[in-house]
């Protein structure tokens, strides 16, 4: 809904009506929007905290609201693409790209920092039967199980969102990193679904899942420093 | 890092009495013991109802020493009391028009529950008188910026008064449902208390009146100001207010004072009894539409995707820890529309900051808004466990009862 008032107010409005519009939204403290979230994820010695993640003005609230609709259809429907579906105009363009960039280092880094993530991991480094977990994991459950399917699918869905977005400005370095990250997801995906669920006949058995490396998304800290696996 | 996120871990558990009650708490029985741990199952999955169902079947069958014991093994394991559970799943059937689906009660429930009600009324009334919009002078802003506030604040009012008419409304529904045999169970105070109800809600009803008549008197000065704002010749933030505000106070006032006038009430206020008042309102109107031209269109998609945006940034449902609502908004407008909104505009905080800075500040104080993004939190919701944790952790439980109150419970996901 807002999104729609918003849309059709910058198509019609005249630049100089658009510079006093951004006054007024930058002048209101409930419409500042944060950024650099990700960086709560990364190790103290790695994180770089900035002095402001404030950002204010009509650009950041609408590509604040274009994310979190697209990550709705990301999470609640089976379209493909689904950050595509609302793209950003050439308005908030830059601002929807910060913040799609920071949302999935969020996702990818705090499934680094999560222990339970590992233990999903664990589930492809070694020959396990389905259905048959590793003794440590046996306090998973499979309602959490399915949770962090959708989770990782998400994660998936902005980094794959990402790429689309960087397809002409990622250099070659950064691409790599980036196919490392969706090889990592890919491959917890495909443990959880697979292997600790059980459903479908699985395509490809991954590689090492371990969340580790860096990435264009940021490098994944946590793996020397998390508590022992059991430790819920 | 890792120190401080594994203290965080360790404050995590999945909710089981077993255990916890039976060497720290009182002692229960067998069937007592399993009452409590459903509950304290239903509590945490978030499930109102359940637990309402719950909880009024134990109470039926319970007496004073029970209860006591049985509110303290809750207690142990972080749990509200019954009467705090029981008046939490009241309001949240009564907010989301779900009172039919809760359980038909005893009087020993209605005694519980129409007490804390009670005194929940007397909060909300309390927190509306003695906001600065009751007391006179009326508050005169310079400028329509600062009205922005003292209109949503008064708007966060009428809702609060208009939520105490709804509970006392169900507090005379909770009499209605007890026989004379019932009734004579209770004691002196609970008594007094459903005999008064007809009282209290008088004087809530005395309270709208008042509120609104101030509210139709902030409404004629803003349009005023708007006025005199969109006479200016330049382009500018107010002007754009103003081409928004005037036809939304002119909309208002008519209304109000149209329904005034059918139910040929008498206001109190000086500047509400002047006869020609709805006919000046319209002419300002008209005046208005005029001056702003296109700029009432333009200004309308701003505010009214701001307004949007407001709600979905800031605010929370009743189920799945404010990241969803009740599941009768698939059929409801009333349930679609309702959402626990903050009293006063707020301020995001800065999480990175005040992690970076270690403030202590920042675990103490509640998030703002609740949800950075929502969609770091609602994939977990199969599980309805939401755990915000990283290096340092924001976790508070509402407090039954607390109009001011955001809730968010423990899990056991990380992010």
């Amino acid at each position: 809904m807002a999104l729609q008032s918003l849309d059709r107010l910058v198509a019609t409005a005249s630049e100089k009506e658009l510079a006093v519009i951004d006054e007024i939204v930058k002048d209101r403290d409930e419409f500042v929007v944060m950024t650099n979230l990700a960086s709560q994820y990364e190790s103290e010695l790695l994180r770089t905290p900035q002095s402001n993640n404030i950002r204010r003005g009509l650009a950041w609230v609408m590509a604040l609201a274009r994310v979190e609709l697209g990550a709705m259809r990301a999470g609640f429907t089976d379209v493909r693409n689904p950050f595509e579906l609302v793209p950003p105009s050439r308005y908030e363009f830059a601002e929807y790209v910060e913040i799609m960039v920071d949302s999935a280092r969020t996702h990818y880094l705090a499934l680094g920092n999560d222990p339970n993530a590992h233990l999903y991991a664990r589930w492809n480094q070694a020959p396990i039967k389905p259905g048959r977990m590793p003794t440590d994991a046996q306090v998973l459950t499979e309602r959490q199980a399915i949770a962090y399917a959708r989770r990782t699918v998400l994660a998936s869905q902005f980094v794959d969102a990402v790429e689309s977005l960087g397809k002409t400005q990622l250099s070659a370095d950064q691409y790599v990193q980036l196919q490392q990250a969706k090889q990592h997801l890919a491959s917890l995906k495909s443990a959880i679904v697979y292997r600790v669920l059980g459903l479908g006949i699985e395509v490809s058995s991954g590689t090492n899942t371990a969340l580790d490396g860096g990435t264009v998304l940021g490098p994944v800290t946590g793996l020397g420093g998390l508590p022992p696996a059991t430790e819920k | 890092m890792s120190n401080r996120f594994a203290s965080v871990v360790c404050l995590l558990f999945v909710v089981s009495l077993s255990g916890v009650a039976q060497s720290e708490g009182p002692r229960l029985s067998r069937e007592d013991q399993r009452a409590a741990d459903q509950v304290a199952r239903a509590y945490f999955a978030g499930n109102s109802l359940l637990y309402a169902e719950l909880v009024s079947g134990w109470l039926r069958k319970s007496n004073d020493a029970r209860l006591a014991n049985f509110d303290a093994a809750l207690t142990a394991v972080s749990v509200p009391t019954t009467g705090e559970l029981m008046t939490e799943a009241h309001l949240h059937a009564v907010h989301n028009g779900l009172t039919s689906d809760l359980p038909s009660p005893s009087s020993r429930e209605v005694l519980v529950v129409v007490e804390q009600l009670g005194s929940h009324v007397s909060t909300l009334v309390r927190m509306v008188y003695q906001n600065d919009l009751m007391k006179d002078p009326l508050p005169d802003p310079a400028t329509l910026r600062e009205y922005d506030d003292v209109v949503w604040e008064s708007q966060m009012l009428e809702s609060k008064a208009r939520d105490a008419a709804q509970i006392v409304r169900h507090m005379q529904l909770l009499a209605s449902k007890l026989s004379k045999t019932q009734l004579a169970k209770l004691d002196e105070s609970g008594k007094t208390l459903l005999e008064e109800t007809d009282e209290i809600l008088g004087d809530v009803e005395e309270l709208l009146d008042e509120l609104g008549e101030r509210q139709a008197e902030v409404r004629l000065k803003r349009l005023a100001l708007a006025l005199r704002r969109l006479q200016d010749p330049m382009l500018n933030a107010e002007k754009i207010r103003a081409a928004y505000t005037a036809p939304l106070d002119a909309e208002s006032l008519t209304s109000y004072l149209s329904a005034a006038k059918e139910h040929q009430r008498v206001f109190k206020r000086q500047t509400l009894m002047n006869s020609q008042l709805i006919q000046q309102v319209a002419a300002d109107r008209e005046t208005a539409r005029q001056l702003a031209g296109d700029l009432t269109e333009k200004s309308q998609r701003l505010f009214v995707g701001l307004n949007w945006w407001l709600r979905g940034r800031y605010g929370v449902g009743s189920e799945v820890f404010g990241l969803a609502k009740s599941p009768a908004a698939m059929h409801s407008m009333q349930a679609q529309m309702a959402l626990y909104m903050p009293q006063q505009l707020p301020r995001p905080n800065d999480r990175q900051q005040n992690d970076s800075q270690q403030q202590p500040s920042y675990s103490q104080q509640q998030q703002s808004p609740c949800y950075d993004r929502r969609h770091h939190y609602w994939w977990a919701w199969e599980d309805r466990r939401v755990q915000r944790t990283t290096t340092s952790s924001v976790q508070t439980n509402r407090q039954a009862g607390d109009p001011n109150s955001i809730s968010y419970r423990t899990g056991r996901y990380f992010m």
